[in-house]
């Protein structure tokens, strides 16, 4: 088991590694000319020489490439034009509002998908609980987050006034740490949470109501039946079963779905690391943008390595080598 | 199994004919009709609207004052109102369906033929280019689609070439992955193994064993694209990085939101949202019928 | 984990009272009359069983006997209610007087397990695979007993030990054992209830000939131990001549023919309950000429289109135009009965039928 997850622990450093190169031909080698998206305009040319220096620009592709995952390993991922201080000041306190809303977000989405799947693929084949339940199911899969976003800002924020439809918290809250444990900060959370779950919410439906019709013929459910027991607990072994396949389906899927997140941060201007990342693009922030980029690509690979561990828990055939 | 391997099962089947076959198979699924449905008004508005529109998209409208005409609600001369700008919702959001359906279908079809490239050439002929697509995709896989998207278009330049390069760059991967393992399962049928003895080549069972049979995961696949494709433009114009120079439905309701009129402006903000929302839709009811088609244990018995 | 040896006093006490209360359910007696299961397909109505009736008295053991697709193990579904929605049942099926045919999910709740169990085919695919054996059977214990789950678990060590496993592998799951300690595990789970009427659908098709015979005995020492009644459904008519007090054999979904197992395969009355014997291997008796392996030619007819005469018309050697045109009712011979128009001619029937040249030269599908 330890063997395994250092195993995994060493594909991930890899993966990591692989999307930093991948951000090294973004930045250095798509654009025109790369000195100027890393560098502040308006310098003198012997800070400019300096910069070049210390960043590595002056040598080949090669060293530059070096001198590159050099700065990387050592965490620094250079200064924000915008905010004139280094990067990894502007996003620490970023990653935990991301957190707040994705994890959450992420989880309840998938338990109360993966709940209602169960009762449409457990209803009666072509009956109206399980025609109505797909049609609703596709078509809020098709709604696009923003317009989640809009809708939910307009409805509850903009009419009826429940929740705001703004930032973290009111002027004047408390800030720092303690203020993710006051009221404020839950009401404020409301909206963007939702807009996470809805979003997140319909795909796990479609596809624990799959693996729930696909398991409901299988042989040991016939023997459940046959104990007994209520029907209720028939279905649930149904669902236990559908959640290993939900599960290996999820991973392609918490690429698009975390990236998802930005634009519901942008919506409810949650300051979260995607909406830093926008902010950072429309402003040419590059090395706040190169570091908000990495962020969520890391965010995703230890998603991903969550959701491994956790297949291996529900799933006893699973041996780890 | 004993049976003699007849004719038929050896020569395979046009890829017209199973493309065919799966469209009618599409056409039995209540929801699937209701999808190509309504795609195929999108279509048709996409290709007349621009004609339909009254005034040039971008052109500001002026009242009889000759003040810039803003935020009017609908009326008669503005069947959807003005926005914030004096621009005529209408005729942008006429507009939109041209824009939306190019991103869709050339950025799909891009997807789909790459995927089935890869795919077919990675699950039929395994070995060395298997080993190098799987672990590319693997990356790629970690790789934040919308982020990757933002930054990219940032660096490139925000026009709809660019995006609709993102958008295949982004979704190939998910797409060679199904597909081929679609082809690893095709490969070992039996026809295929009488094929082969009987000394067909490689191209022929790919074009008349491989190919008809996955074609409705290629389609699945394709359509989901459209979809994504759709979503992943009115995302960027969203977050005002689509293309400045054409109008968008993201990029209306971007204008919108981001001159705050989200709230008073219904007429600006629920066309585009709403068209949206009909298209993804009903790309999604497709793809769902394809999707019970493709496996087995999902149709009724 | 707890060997039995270490029980505290009072799960030992509730374990016994258990024991005492299960122990004390009667053997059940089971009548079936008219059973007839339809489908409806795409092609038409699909007759799996036709007017099955047949009586299992209190403890004792049925055999249901026949070809595969013949209805056997439709008609255990049926009992257990495990048939598809959309099936047409006709008929009863009397558990201790109580009709148990068309009852819902809901009503069958207290019956099944409680009073009536089964032992699947495949025990391969009916155990859950996420689950450990030991959860699957306390689950089934817990359904119906007013007991806590240590007590259920002490019973599912007793049960384990009935068939022989060790109490240790109730913590494992059905991946790591094999199929012999699967097949053995769903025994065990059938018996958790001590249910009055055992139903074994073919409880050793998955395995091979070693390990059918070790489980076939398994099930004979149990049964007598517990003096349970049992349906049991197999193609193999050696099994049941060693298991079963009386016999039913199923033809394309029909009665062929029925009563006490040693009558039957005595002087079996029907000419397919003659070729089934012929089919299955029997120990060569010292002196007498081998027994030569004979099967029945043909296939079993299309039940989409049933004919409209003997449905074994088409593969019985001794068929005349009356089988071919006219459905026989059954006829009684003593504690026996056969669908047959001839069970008159039995004799003559089996003399023929003991030659391969009798069902070597008739014409298949005639």
């Amino acid at each position: 088991m330890r063997a395994y997850i250092l195993r995994r622990l060493a594909q991930s450093v890899l993966v990591v590694w692989a999307v930093t190169t991948i951000m090294f031909f973004m930045f250095r080698v798509m654009p025109a000319d790369p000195t100027a998206i890393l560098l502040e305009r308006g310098l003198t040319d012997e800070a400019r020489q300096a910069l070049l220096e210390q960043w590595g620009l002056t040598g080949s592709m090669w060293d530059q490439y070096l001198a590159y995952l050099g700065n990387l390993i050592q965490g620094d991922f250079g200064s924000s034009f915008f905010y004139r201080k280094p990067v990894w000041e502007v996003l620490w306190p970023l990653i935990v509002n991301t957190l707040w809303i994705a994890i959450p977000g992420l989880l309840l989405g998938a338990a109360i998908g993966a709940a209602i799947g169960t009762a449409v693929g457990w209803a009666r084949r072509g009956g109206k609980l399980e025609r109505s339940g797909i049609f609703l199911a596709t078509v809020i899969r098709g709604v696009p987050n923003f317009v989640i976003g809009i809708a939910l800002l307009t409805i509850f924020s903009s009419t009826l006034g429940w929740f705001p439809g703004f930032g973290m918290g009111d002027p004047g809250a408390t800030t720092g740490f303690a203020r993710y444990f006051t009221l404020d900060f839950l009401h404020h959370l409301a909206l963007p949470l939702i807009a996470v779950i809805i979003y997140f919410m319909p795909e796990n439906l479609l596809l624990m109501r799959s693996g729930v019709v696909e398991n409901r013929t299988e042989d040991y459910i016939e023997l459940v039946r046959a104990k007994g027991v209520p029907q209720r607990r028939v279905a649930w072994h149904a669902a236990r079963n559908s959640m290993l396949p939900l599960i290996t389906w999820l991973f392609p899927a918490l690429a698009e779905t975390i990236a998802g997140i930005v634009v519901i941060e942008i919506v409810f201007s949650w300051p979260g690391v995607g909406r830093e990342l926008v902010l950072a693009v429309t402003r040419q922030d590059y090395p706040l943008a190169q570091a908000a980029f990495f962020l969520l690509a890391v965010m995703i690979v230890l998603a991903n390595l969550a959701a491994d561990l956790v297949y291996g828990k529900l799933d006893p055939r699973v041996v780890y080598k | 199994m004993t049976q003699v391997p007849d004719q038929g099962a050896i020569r395979g089947r046009s890829l017209f004919s199973s493309a065919r076959d799966s469209f009618r198979l599409l056409m039995e699924d209540n929801f699937a009709v209701v999808g190509v449905a309504i795609l195929a008004i999108f279509v048709l508005l996409a290709i007349i609207g621009p004609w339909l529109a009254p005034y040039e998209p971008f052109k500001a409208m002026m009242t009889e004052t000759g003040r810039l005409n803003r935020l009017s609600p609908p009326n008669a001369t503005h069947l959807l109102g003005t926005t914030a700008f004096g621009n005529d919702v209408l005729s942008q959001f006429l507009h939109g369906f041209r824009v939306a359906l190019i991103v869709g279908l050339v950025a799909a079809l891009a997807v789909g033929f790459i995927s089935t490239v890869f795919g077919v050439l990675s699950g039929y002929f395994g070995g060395y280019v298997d080993d190098v697509l799987m672990r590319l995709t693997d990356i790629a896989l970690s790789i934040p689609t919308l982020p990757f998207a933002i930054v990219a278009v940032a660096l490139l330049g925000p026009s709809i070439e660019n995006i609709i390069l993102v958008i295949t760059i982004l979704f190939w991967r998910n797409g060679a992955r199904i597909i081929r393992s679609a082809v690893l399962t095709e490969r070992e049928r039996i026809y295929v193994k009488w094929a082969r003895a009987a000394g067909a080549s490689h191209f022929h069972i790919i074009m008349r064993h491989i190919l008809p049979n996955i074609v409705r995961i290629v389609f699945l696949w394709v359509t989901m694209s459209v979809a994504f494709a759709i979503l992943t433009e009115a995302s960027l114009s969203f977050l005002g990085l689509g293309d400045p120079t054409v109008v968008s439905w993201g990029q209306m309701l971007n204008t919108a939101f981001s001159s705050g009129n989200l709230r008073t402006a219904w007429w600006w903000v629920v066309p585009p949202s709403l068209a949206l929302v009909l298209l993804v839709s009903s790309l999604y009811l497709i793809g769902r019928a394809y999707e019970e088609q493709t496996n087995p244990r999902l149709r009724r018995r | 984990m707890a060997p039995a040896r270490t029980r505290s006093p009072a799960l030992a006490r509730d374990l016994a009272r258990l024991d005492e209360r299960l122990s004390a359910k009667p053997a059940a007696h089971l009548k079936v009359n008219g059973l007839s299961i339809g489908y409806s397909t795409l092609r038409g109505r699909f007759h799996a069983v036709e007017d099955v009736s047949f009586e299992v008295r209190a403890g004792t053991n049925l055999g249901l006997v026949g070809e595969s697709g013949c209805g056997k193990s439709t008609v255990v579904k049926a009992l257990m209610g495990l048939l598809p929605e959309f099936t047409g049942i006709s008929g009863e099926a009397l558990l201790d007087g109580q009709n148990i045919l068309g009852l819902s999910d809901a009503q069958l709740e207290p019956i099944r397990w409680n009073r009536i169990s089964l032992i699947t085919q495949s025990a391969m695919n009916s155990l859950d695979p996420v689950y450990c054996i030991g959860d699957q059977i306390c689950e089934a214990i817990l359904a119906h007993e007013k007991v806590g789950k240590a007590v259920a678990w002490a019973r599912a060590e007793e049960m384990f030990a009935l068939v022989g496993l060790p109490a240790e592998r109730l913590y494992e799951f059905p991946h790591q054992f094999s199929g012999g300690m699967r097949q053995r595990a769903v025994i065990a789970m059938a018996l958790a209830l001590n249910a009055g009427m055992l139903l074994a659908d073919e409880p050793t098709t998955a395995l091979d000939p070693i390990m059918q015979s070790q489980i076939m005995s398994r099930i004979r020492g149990i049964h007598e131990h517990m003096r349970r009644s049992m349906i049991l459904v197999t193609h193999d008519i050696a099994v049941v001549a060693e298991t079963c007090e009386a016999v039913v054999v199923m033809y394309a979904g029909k009665v062929a023919e029925s009563g006490p197992t040693a009558d039957v395969l005595e002087r079996p009355l029907h000419p397919y309950t003659m070729g089934l014997q012929n089919a299955f291997p029997r120990l060569p008796v010292r002196g007498q000429p081998r027994q030569p392996l004979i099967s029945i030619p043909g296939t079993v007819p299309n039940l989409l289109l049933p004919p409209s005469g003997c449905r074994f018309a088409s593969r019985c050697p001794f068929a005349t135009d009356l089988c071919r045109t006219t459905a026989p009712q059954l006829h009684t011979v003593g504690a026996q009965s056969a669908a047959c128009h001839y069970t008159e001619r039995a004799d003559e029937f089996r003399a023929a039928a003991a030659r391969p040249e009798t069902w070597r030269n008739m014409r298949v599908g005639a």
